[in-house]
């Protein structure tokens, strides 16, 4: 265990001092905040100036902000009332308008990370070899499976400090930007869209390059990377960005591959999040492998 | 006569420089262009391929290249380079024009296809569509390795660089239009003849300056060997 915390403590150190994590951080939050806040027009299904629709005592009422800015509440006819869908009763219109910004926001934001941190972490485990540290640790009684949990661990904690770092400050911008939003579906969405995916690119591309003798090659195992990284990201887009259907449908709109489905929303946004991290447990598996058996080829050499 | 003298005293390493391109890339490179080009002639209609092939694809692979030119802390030999009679920046340029060799044969070829095309344009034409953003990228990615001492901080700009410019061109051009000074892919319709003439300028002088930027830290033999940073590999 202390091995372990101290491959973790000084390679994070290190992703400090090389300036590639913070670069790689302040670039996603960059590209969060500068998308935030030019983002303004969503789906105008749900932007269109009604706020709420209620039902009381069987009476549906409208409230909505017309052109000179006031807010009114009116009522609406039975059949016109009968055709709304059963998500939009009682939902905080505005608020889910500025929620769906939030996540339109952080579905492009993460295609800067995903592909910004493969060349920048290819590096880490080829540099070892690099500098001639592999032969040192050769010496010493360090296992290579935690040699190479703590090269990911350390990586991993870097990122989720960073992850959490720009969450806050995006919400924040967020909030100050537009105003009031539902906070489960974004984190949700941070929680089971950026994050595994976020884990998921760094560790492929951690073992993935841990074979390359030279931070060059490394480099070029990554660039070759980036296409899978691309790839990776727009399945997982396609089906973890609309997680926030499981607390409504309408957190469906604007995601990729997600649509309104009626009753049944919430079960296929559930099959399909739990599909995809499923393949991800796969894909973590095989990576793992990989990884493993290119250090153990390397030392039975 | 100066220029013999050179010659006959420091040794040419055109092998080295080729190699530090190689052909991995540029095979891939080739590939895409060559392919839009001929999805083109076989009259497919592919959304990314919108903007000509050639104008995106090669400043993005060219300044990735560049950027894996020269990156100190990537040259091994790096002090017995400094302590020989030939001087840095001649590394740099070997390897450059190995570069622009390879790169340019390839989008030489590629903008004499891309004639055959029906409406085509001029050669000439063609020519500023893709060469001043493929000088700013090298500029940009040479001095970005050269001065951040890595290879993986220039490739990691070079990528960003060119999605934002390709992202930027439909997103931020129409609200931002101030920001078709420094578009890599404006478009000749989308702005005035002058203002699309001062965008290649400014591109070329991007790289140019960036690149002259980059031989000026490379002369500078305290900083190559990093002298005054703190362990940072």
């Amino acid at each position: 265990m202390n091995q372990l915390r101290g491959i973790i403590r000084y390679e994070l150190l290190m992703s400090w001092r090389r300036r590639a994590l913070p670069m790689l951080m302040l670039t996603f939050l960059a590209a969060l905040v500068l998308i935030g806040l030019m983002i303004e027009q969503v789906s105008a299904t749900v932007d269109r100036g009604v706020i709420s629709v209620q039902v009381q005592d069987g009476v549906t009422t409208i409230t909505q902000r017309i052109e000179d800015g006031s807010i009114i509440e009116e009522p609406l006819d039975a059949e016109a009332a009968s055709r709304l869908p059963p998500w939009m009763i009682g939902l905080d219109l505005s608020q889910a308008a500025n929620t769906i910004r939030g996540i339109n926001v952080l579905i492009p934001a993460l295609m800067v990370l995903v592909v910004g941190s493969i060349p920048l972490l290819s590096d880490v485990i080829p540099l070892d070899r690099q500098y001639r540290i592999r032969e040192l640790l050769d010496a010493t009684p360090l296992h290579r499976s935690l040699y190479l949990i703590g090269k990911v661990l350390s990586v991993w904690v870097g990122l989720l400090i960073g992850l959490a770092l720009c969450f806050g400050i995006f919400q924040s911008v967020l909030y100050l930007r537009y105003g009031a939003y539902d906070l489960l579906p974004l984190l949700l969405d941070w929680l089971v869209f950026a994050i595994p995916l976020t884990l998921m690119t760094s560790f492929g591309t951690l073992l993935f390059t841990s074979w390359a003798g030279t931070r060059r090659v490394g480099l070029l195992v990554g660039i070759g990377l980036i296409p899978v990284g691309v790839y990776l990201y727009f399945v997982s887009a396609m089906t973890l960005s609309g997680v926030g259907r499981l607390v409504n449908p309408v957190y469906g709109f604007g995601t990729m591959g997600a649509s309104l489905n009626g009753i049944n929303d919430q079960t296929i946004a559930l099959e399909s999040v739990i599909g995809m991290l499923l393949i991800y447990a796969v894909a973590f598996a095989a990576v793992w492998m990989f990884g493993w058996g290119v250090a153990r080829w390397r030392e039975a050499r | 006569m100066k220029g013999k003298a050179i010659l006959n005293h420091w040794q040419l390493a055109w092998r080295r420089g080729f190699r530090s391109v190689g052909w991995f890339l540029p095979l891939i490179g080739a590939g895409i262009i060559f392919g839009a080009i001929l999805t083109s002639l076989g009259g497919f209609q592919i959304a990314f391929l919108r903007f000509n092939a050639l104008e995106v694809v090669l400043p993005l692979f060219v300044g990735v290249q560049a950027a894996l030119l020269f990156a100190p802390d990537d040259e091994p030999p790096l002090e017995l380079m400094l302590a020989k009679p030939r001087p840095l920046p001649w590394v740099l340029f070997e390897r450059t024009a190995a570069l622009i060799v390879i790169y340019g044969l390839i989008a030489g070829v590629a903008s004499l296809l891309v004639l055959t095309l029906p409406n085509a344009e001029s050669l000439a034409q063609t020519f500023v569509r893709w060469l001043p953003p493929t000088i700013g990228m090298i500029g940009i990615g040479v001095w970005i390795s050269v001065s951040s001492r890595k290879a993986s901080s220039g490739v990691f700009a070079a990528v960003m660089l060119c999605g934002a410019m390709a992202v930027g061109q439909t997103v931020l051009l129409p609200r931002y239009e101030f920001m078709s000074w420094v578009m890599f892919y404006v478009q000749p319709w989308d702005v005035s003849a002058e203002r699309y003439l001062a965008n290649r300028l400014i591109l070329t002088l991007i790289g140019l300056l960036t690149f002259a930027s980059a031989l000026g830290l490379l002369r500078d033999s305290e900083r190559m060997l990093g002298t005054n940073q703190a362990v940072a590999q």
